[in-house]
């Protein structure tokens, strides 16, 4: 159902903003309740979807202020192991069970959703939810909705109000973040 | 990392352009050194397959199982919000149509063409819903408001801004239904000129076959009832094939429906028999359980005419539970006068009288002359058979009366040869003259459009 997933994704991105899950999910409650009272003003302008998480990273940003969070994210060790025979042949592993899957289309993976793979999957998905946590707010928002939620580009930098050199250059370093928590997951195992 | 080339693109630039490189953002050229060094530089290839690896396993996130529970209060603000905008739209459509059904009727045209907001396709096409549904409960109703229907749509498809083939093709359709409307009110020359029109906007419609089948069915139930009967179950079989070649076998089994009402009330009831039959297979009750009660209800009343009373007694309960589900008063008027007729020839004279007395009230109540006429002529045979001349004759008179008004020669015909007949029973009265009038009324009830039927409704 797209209300049941645009939810998760909204709770997701609200969660780069504000100290918690309920209160991300409040956030996304307030949203739709604005959505819905506020739609007869709605002009199509912008796509309803990308309109409801605009109110809804409005609430998250003001929320956020309100709350001043100031929960110290868990340091995640960025410094390269690159080199490292181990986890190397980690990452060719990974590589390997999910080969089939890497080609022609990324990001259509069901990593550990195979029953061998579930203690993995459910850690390495562990790993992922952090680092994504651990990054700033501007980065956190261009990975969840491009590589979680699969957003184009377009949408993201319409939703942001950024351009399109700048959603790269956040994606960029969430991904080179997100990559080097994965390898450490990986070398710490 | 190491320095694998010379060219532009080393392993820093590689890793820095990585994400360019995967939205393929950059120059061809660069696109090229970047390909280069891909296949040079094995640390980078790893590098680019764990980033992409990353990636995927990024966009597996969202496609866990366990969902998270969509808060119940959202969902329902959700539902009322879709309820509420929906009843508002239809508020406002409610609105118009009785702002125009309140203009004075020669002033509607006027004001449909200077007044903006009466020139939507969706104007036109709720009014048009609400003749269909009101064509049977009120058929005079019905027929103002599938005029308002035609006047709101054929100055869309003459000047509005929609596509003009499909405005052509509902007004097309408006036509046929105030045909429709005005042959159930009586007024056969003003349907015939209705469907000449409908005939008209098909032509500059769209010319999807849908639209004229849509036509020609409800076109076939008015020459059936001007006893063109050939012209009717032609032109039926045209929209019997039109549906079937278009896989809509719900609207097929709907139009062999309608020609299993035309040949049955043409006194072709054992034709009519397997039309209905067929049809009933075919359509979708779910879809419309009025049409499964008008199939219902026909065939139990042909069956029963043909002397399959058996068969016909099977049916009528289901048809007595579908009335009763179903409670429209038109209807459970014409199931009263069918099993008015099903006593009638069971002999209970006392309970059938009763039935058709409170039929024809309700007919001519309602305006429904046509009807009032068909059931007095049943009421005149349970008149005759308990010799009650006195009642017979005013009744007869009545009948001439109708029918003369209505131009249905035919039927003037036999009501005036009845007239005539019951003078002669007031001076003599015989029992054999009696025996005689009953034959020749028997006969006339089995050869001609005499019976209750169920309209398929449009």
């Amino acid at each position: 159902m797209v209300v049941q997933r645009y939810n998760r994704a909204m709770v997701r991105l609200a969660m780069a903003y504000v100290p918690s899950r309920a209160v991300a999910e409040e956030v996304a409650q307030e949203a739709w309740l604005a959505m819905v009272q506020g739609l007869s003003g709605f002009k199509g302008q912008s796509s309803l979807k990308t309109w409801l998480f605009g109110i809804l990273l409005n609430r998250a940003k003001t929320n956020g202020h309100r709350e001043r969070r100031s929960v110290a994210f868990s340091s995640l060790q960025t410094s390269s192991t690159f080199g490292n025979e181990r986890a190397a042949s980690d990452w060719r592993a990974l590589l390997e069970r999910t080969s089939d899957r890497l080609t022609p289309a990324w990001g259509r993976s069901t990593l550990g959703i195979s029953p061998e793979d579930r203690a993995l999957g459910s850690e390495l998905r562990l790993c992922l939810e952090e680092a994504i946590a651990g990054l700033p707010p501007a980065q956190r928002a261009v990975i969840i909705l491009r590589d979680v939620e699969g957003w184009s580009a377009a949408e993201v930098c319409e939703l942001l109000g950024i351009s399109p050199e700048n959603q790269r250059v956040r994606l960029h370093r969430a991904r080179i973040k997100v990559r080097s928590a994965v390898e450490t997951y990986l070398c710490r195992r | 990392m190491k320095n694998t080339s010379d060219s532009a693109v080393n392993c820093f630039v590689f890793r820095e352009s990585t994400t360019e490189y995967m939205e393929r953002a950059l120059a061809p050229s660069m696109a090229q050194e970047m390909d280069r060094h891909l296949g040079e530089c094995r640390d980078c290839r790893d590098f680019f397959n764990q980033v992409q690896l990353t990636v995927d396993a990024l966009g597996a996130l969202n496609r866990e199982k366990t969902a998270g529970q969509f808060p119940t209060r959202i969902l329902d603000t959700f539902r009322a919000w879709r309820d509420s905008a929906a009843k508002r739209e239809l508020n406002e459509l409610e609105g118009l149509l009785q702002d125009l059904l309140d203009t004075p009727v020669e002033e509607r045209v006027p004001a449909v063409g200077s007044i903006r907001r009466f020139q939507s396709i969706e104007l036109g096409e709720y009014a048009l819903g609400e003749a269909a549904r009101m064509s049977v409960r009120d058929p005079l109703q019905a027929r103002d408001l599938a005029k308002v229907a035609v006047v709101v749509l054929r100055k869309v498809a003459r000047s509005g801004p929609e596509d003009k083939a499909d405005a052509n093709d509902r007004l097309s359709r408006a036509w046929a239904v105030l045909g429709n409307c005005r042959k159930i009110c009586s007024d056969f020359l003003g349907a015939a000129e209705a469907f000449q029109r409908s005939e008209a906007a098909l032509a500059c419609g769209s010319k999807a076959p849908e639209h004229r089948a849509f036509l020609l069915q409800i076109k076939a139930q008015f020459l059936a009832d001007r006893g063109r009967l050939t012209e009717a179950v032609e032109v039926l079989d045209g929209a019997v094939s039109i549906y079937r070649d278009l896989g809509d076998s719900h609207n097929e089994g709907r139009t062999l429906i309608g020609k299993g009402k035309v040949l049955g009330s043409s006194g072709y009831v054992e034709e009519a028999i397997p039309c209905l039959k067929t049809g009933l297979d075919l359509i979708d009750s779910e879809k419309d359980l009025r049409l499964r009660l008008v199939a219902k209800h026909n065939l139990v009343q042909y069956l029963s005419e043909s002397g399959r009373r058996k068969e016909a007694l099977r049916m009528l309960p289901e048809a007595r539970v579908l009335h009763g589900q179903l409670s429209n008063e038109v209807d459970l008027v014409r199931f009263q006068w069918l099993e008015g007729k099903i006593v009638l020839d069971l002999e209970d004279l006392e309970a059938a009288e009763k039935a058709f007395v409170e039929v024809k009230s309700y007919f001519v109540e309602h305006e429904m002359a046509y009807d009032a006429a068909l059931v007095s002529l049943d009421l005149a045979l349970v008149y005759l058979k308990q010799a009650r001349t006195t009642e017979l004759k005013n009744l007869a008179s009545e009948m001439v009366t109708i029918f003369k008004a209505l131009g249905i020669r035919r039927e003037i015909l036999a009501a005036t040869a009845f007239f005539n007949r019951a003078q002669q029973i007031e001076q003599t009265a015989t029992m054999g003259l009696m025996q005689d009038l009953i034959d020749a009324l028997e006969k006339v009830r089995q050869s001609e459009d005499f019976r209750p039927h169920l309209s398929v409704s449009n």
